[in-house]
């Protein structure tokens, strides 16, 4: 049922959307709005993907949705990250550090001896 | 957890898929607004917005399908928590009032545990098919009709189903509709192995008898057509598979072994399969043999193999596939009647021509049977269906007295259930909690009802002695699911009614009647009392039928069987079938009287052939002096063959002449003493002694030299039969010996000192049936009625106790609920006695209309039960009266505490209440 996710994101989708909440609770437009801002948007084709994944986010327990009134006074539904959701942030977070730091660090590494 | 689903639960509401439109169309609606903002035209906006977005159909369902799987997962859990909520709520309730429980759960483990015990009894006696493939292919075989000659009937059937050696052979050669004719007899057969010989049983059995089965070995091979080719041999034998692994550990090399058999050695061949127990019910075989064999294992001079007349073998057989029963029945019959018409009838000159056509006529009777050939199955069948009914009186009663007990407990809790119900909580939610505890309730007594069951049956193994059939009484599997579904059956039924009554309370009246009484309302009063009304009914049906079993056993045992029964222990030996010869064995009879008569406590010793009051006698045909016989008449008596001092020993009073002496021995001149019923069927009156008699065949050699009083000798319930007896040395020759010893000390110390006195005198000979005359008459010929009276009495106890518990429970809560109105009556003058009088009035009804439903139901089971009864009519006045006044006592027991409960009200504090 899932679409593919732009080529970029595989993998890091969910990382992408536990990091647009840390900063409180957000509904679905506006998590995309960040994603587009902080990716150069990567989701310009393709932005229905990002429900699927806020559901299945919310299945998993790492955000909670509740419907609120957004910005312009509309019936959004927005989530926020739980305890869980903020734990697997943090620990996403420092995989990705040092999975990017393996990686630079080889791109540095001097040739054969 | 909880507070989890909750959120969900308030979330996703009922449908998901709208909720997941809603946040989509959100998406699309701030993304156009943004891009028309921006300064696009609205319809390019939508576009553009729809193409950033993606397949929106897809992404639609995707979150639909996630939500839908959540929302299940929700529910589930919620349901589960409920579910654990209403059962902790149900066991805070249940403990609560712990005599409540203790009531239900006791009601419900007697009806389910009698009920399933008895219903693995009948499954077990009655619906096991012979563990075989295609058990429904097997039929029986049967010949009723004229059968002039030696007729020897045992367990697999009465006498019309056996058939004449030559004539099962003629049969097995011609027929064509079977695979095969199976034949068997069972023997009694003293089983030597390893220098130790015990008493057991054997099957003569022919050479396709287990190839009709179907059956395959455990080990080794079962005998075949091969086996039965030649009269005496071959010495050879299979076991069954329990007696292998009784006797013999299981143990493979017992192969090529030698098991002696009533003294002809047998080599072992092979072990029968698992399971398999033979094809008759009630007894179990330890080894089969082959037919050919039974002139050397189990030796008897009527029969010789190629007598016509001499008829002692079941036959049952297999159909071909394709035939049908009817065309088997034609075809076997068109052989038959060949045989029957050209061989046979010439053989019977002296016959008249009304027996002779009736002869000639007979038909072979072709009964499909899966179960094999057994009489238990007649002998048990009505007794256990009607004790099958009569346990499901007693289960119907119980679930009644558990329905009533919750009417009366829901009505308690009436202003419980309004006040729940006017807070919010579901009707539904309701009827599950209350659905709970009764399941509850059920699940409890359904295992408290195993433990019954187990005790029932054991009281019923208790009742079937081993020595007569060995049946397989034991809780099966299906009982158990049968148990299961009574459970959640009898749960559904007493949970039901009264949670839909409780669940539909008038709520205001019930809040506002909070501090006085419950507002059951006299209409749920009045069900109750019917309720308690059907069970006084239900419990009269029981009384009557215990009633009539239990006066129809007191009949019995009140007949006087004619023998000075008690003080005698009895046993018998049987040297003969370890191969002893006929003069050893009876030097060893002789041996044993003479050792018997000096053990201390001893006061006289007798023996005869035939054990008293075992159905032990043998028929004869007979010529006596001044006695015609024409072609058709009737000369036939029964025999006995007993030693010196016989009658004295045994209590039968001698009318005239003398008794057998020691000089009476082989060689002497012949003499016979016979019964008072004898001598008046041959017309001999009092002057029987002196004349002359003989069995038909021989010429009058024998003279009567007494007379005795009548006494049963097989059977305490059978008429008095014409007797003869002739003293045993001048008889035909003794297989076995009954003993019977006239002790001065209690019975159970003269059984010891016996048992080491055989043993002693020859240590392979197995001591038969050591026990007193009483327990003999008791194991052999009233197993039924004791079984039968026995039961039927302890369930009636058993339903007299719930129905009793039942009207007490009724009275006393509706006692409880006029306490006001009983209390305003006194005030207004009414006496404590007039009091007492309103609640005895109601009882007296009760037990007026549900006597009288319970007497005329009773009544038509009784009339269904007539031929299980002794000397008794159905509508026996005694026993009826006797139930009437039972029942009384019953409902005035149980109606007298709450009646004097009403009785000592004080108005003043029942007023106040109010």
């Amino acid at each position: 049922m899932t679409q593919p996710v732009p080529e970029i994101l595989r993998g890091t989708f969910d990382l992408l959307i536990l990091k647009a909440l840390s900063w409180g609770p957000a509904h679905g437009y506006r998590v995309a709005r960040w994603i587009e801002q902080a990716t150069g948007d990567a989701l310009a084709v393709g932005e229905g993907t990002l429900y699927p994944a806020l559901h299945r986010l919310e299945e998993k327990g790492w955000i909670e949705a509740s419907w609120g009134t957004s910005e312009n006074n509309r019936q959004a539904k927005f989530y926020a990250l739980t305890r869980g959701g903020r734990a697997q942030l943090a620990r996403e977070t420092a995989n990705w550090r040092r999975y990017a730091a393996a990686i630079f660090a080889a791109l540095d590494a001097p040739a054969f001896d | 957890m909880p507070a989890r689903w909750r959120r969900f639960r308030s979330l996703f509401g009922l449908e998901p898929r709208g909720d997941v439109d809603a946040e989509l169309a959100f998406h699309l609606d701030m993304r156009i607004r943004e891009l028309v903002d921006r300064g696009e035209s609205p319809e390019r906006a939508r576009a553009l917005a729809m193409r950033r977005f993606g397949d929106y159909e897809s992404s639609r369902q995707a979150c639909v399908a996630i939500d839908e799987r959540q929302r299940q997962r929700v529910m589930r859990t919620q349901l589960v928590t409920e579910l654990g909520q209403d059962i902790r709520y149900a066991l805070r309730m249940l403990r609560r009032t712990p005599g409540f429980t203790a009531v239900a759960v006791l009601t419900l483990a007697l009806g389910i545990g009698a009920n399933t015990a008895i219903f693995s009894v009948f499954n077990q006696v009655l619906q096991q098919s012979l563990p075989v493939p295609d058990p429904q292919r097997l039929v029986n075989l049967a010949a009723p009709g004229p059968k002039p000659g030696s007729k020897r009937c045992g367990m697999a059937g009465d006498c019309t189903t056996v058939f004449s050696y030559p004539m099962f052979r003629d049969l097995e050669r011609l027929q064509t509709v079977f695979t095969g004719i199976a034949a068997h007899r069972s023997f009694d057969a003293n089983l030597a192995y390893g220098g130790e010989t015990a008493l057991g049983t054997g099957a003569f059995v022919s050479g396709q008898y287990f190839p009709v089965l179907g059956l395959q070995p455990a080990l080794g091979r079962l005998l075949g057509p091969n086996d039965d080719r030649a009269l005496g041999e071959p010495h050879v034998v299979v076991l069954s598979h329990g007696y292998w692994q009784s006797r013999f550990g299981g143990r493979r090399d017992i192969l090529n072994d030698t098991l002696a058999i009533n003294g002809q050695p047998l080599t072992i061949v092979g072990v029968a399969p698992h399971g398999f127990a033979g094809t008759t019910l009630g007894i179990e075989p330890q080894a089969y043999v082959p037919v050919t064999m039974r002139w050397l294992v189990s030796p008897d001079q009527f029969i010789p193999p190629d007598r016509r007349q001499a008829y002692w073998i079941y036959l049952f057989a297999r159909l071909k596939p394709g035939v049908s029963v009817e065309q088997a029945r034609t075809g076997i019959n068109v052989v038959y009647g060949g045989l029957i018409n050209d061989i046979e009838a010439p053989l019977h000159r002296g016959m008249s021509e009304r027996t002779l056509a009736e002869f000639k006529a007979k038909q072979v009777t072709v009964t499909p049977e899966r179960r094999g050939q057994s009489n238990v199955f007649h002998d048990i069948e009505r007794p256990l269906t009607l004790l099958l009914g009569v346990t499901t009186l007693v289960l119907l009663i119980a679930c009644v007295n558990i329905a009533n007990l919750l009417l009366a407990r829901a009505a308690a809790r009436t202003s419980e259930m309004a006040m729940r119900l006017s807070i919010g909580a579901g009707r539904w939610r309701l009827i599950r909690q209350l659905l709970t505890e009764s399941s509850i309730l059920t699940l409890l007594g359904g295992i408290a009802s195993l433990f019954v069951a187990l005790w029932t049956v054991a009281l019923v193994r208790s009742l079937v002695p081993e020595s007569k059939v060995t049946l397989p009484l034991h809780l099966d599997e299906t009982a158990l699911i049968v148990t299961a579904a009574l459970a959640l059956g009898a749960s559904a039924i007493v949970g039901l009614f009264p949670a839909l009554q409780a669940s539909r309370p008038d709520v205001l009246g019930a809040l506002k009647g909070l501090a006085g009484q419950p507002a059951g309302g006299r209409r749920a009063a009045r069900f109750r009392a019917s309720l308690a009304t059907v069970q006084i009914a239900l419990s009269m049906v029981l009384i009557l039928l215990a009633g009539l079993f239990t006066k129809s056993l007191a009949n019995i045992t009140r007949v006087d069987p004619g023998v000075a029964l008690d003080g005698l222990v009895t046993f018998a030996l049987s040297p003969q079938r370890n191969g002893d010869p006929a003069d050893r064995s009876a030097a060893l009879f002789a041996r044993v009287e003479d050792e018997l008569a000096a053990l201390p406590g001893v006061t006289a010793v007798a023996s005869g052939r035939a054990p008293l009051l075992a159905n032990g006698v043998i028929g004869d045909s007979v010529l006596v002096e001044g006695f015609d016989v024409g072609p058709d008449t009737d000369n036939d008596a029964y025999y006995d063959e007993v030693g010196a001092g016989y009658f004295g020993v045994v209590g039968i009073p001698l009318v005239a002449g003398r008794e057998f002496s020691e000089r009476d021995a082989e060689g002497a001149p012949k003499v016979v003493i016979v019964n008072e019923e004898f001598a008046r069927k041959f017309g001999l009156g009092r002057d029987a002694v002196g004349k002359r008699m003989s069995r038909s065949g021989a010429t009058l050699d024998m003279e009567i030299v007494g007379l005795v009083r009548n006494a049963r000798h097989a059977d305490v319930k059978e008429a008095v039969a014409p007797m003869f007896f002739v003293p045993h040395r001048q008889g035909l020759g003794l297989r076995s010996m009954n003993f019977y010893v006239r002790a001065s000390v209690a019975p159970e110390h003269a059984v010891a000192p016996i048992r080491e006195l055989v043993k002693r005198l020859d240590p392979n000979l197995p001591v038969e049936n050591l026990r007193t005359l009483r327990e003999q008459m008791r194991d052999e010929t009233l197993v039924l009625e004791r079984f039968m009276s026995v039961l039927t009495a302890a369930f009636a106890g058993l339903a007299m106790l719930l129905a009793g518990v039942g009207l007490y429970g009724v009275l006393a809560y509706t006692v409880a609920q006029r306490t006001g109105e009983i209390g305003l009556r006194m005030a207004l003058g009414a006496t404590a006695t007039r009091v007492r009088g309103m609640v005895l009035r109601h009882v007296a009804l009760m037990v007026l209309v549900g006597g009288t439903l319970g007497l005329a139901l009773g009544l038509a089971v009784a009339r269904a039960a007539q031929a299980l009864l002794f000397e008794l009519q159905f509508d026996d006045a005694g026993v009826l009266a006797a139930a009437i006044a039972v029942l009384v006592l019953l409902a005035l027991g149980s109606g007298l505490l709450p009646a004097n409960r009403a009785a000592r009200v004080d108005p003043m504090r029942a007023l106040r209440y109010e």
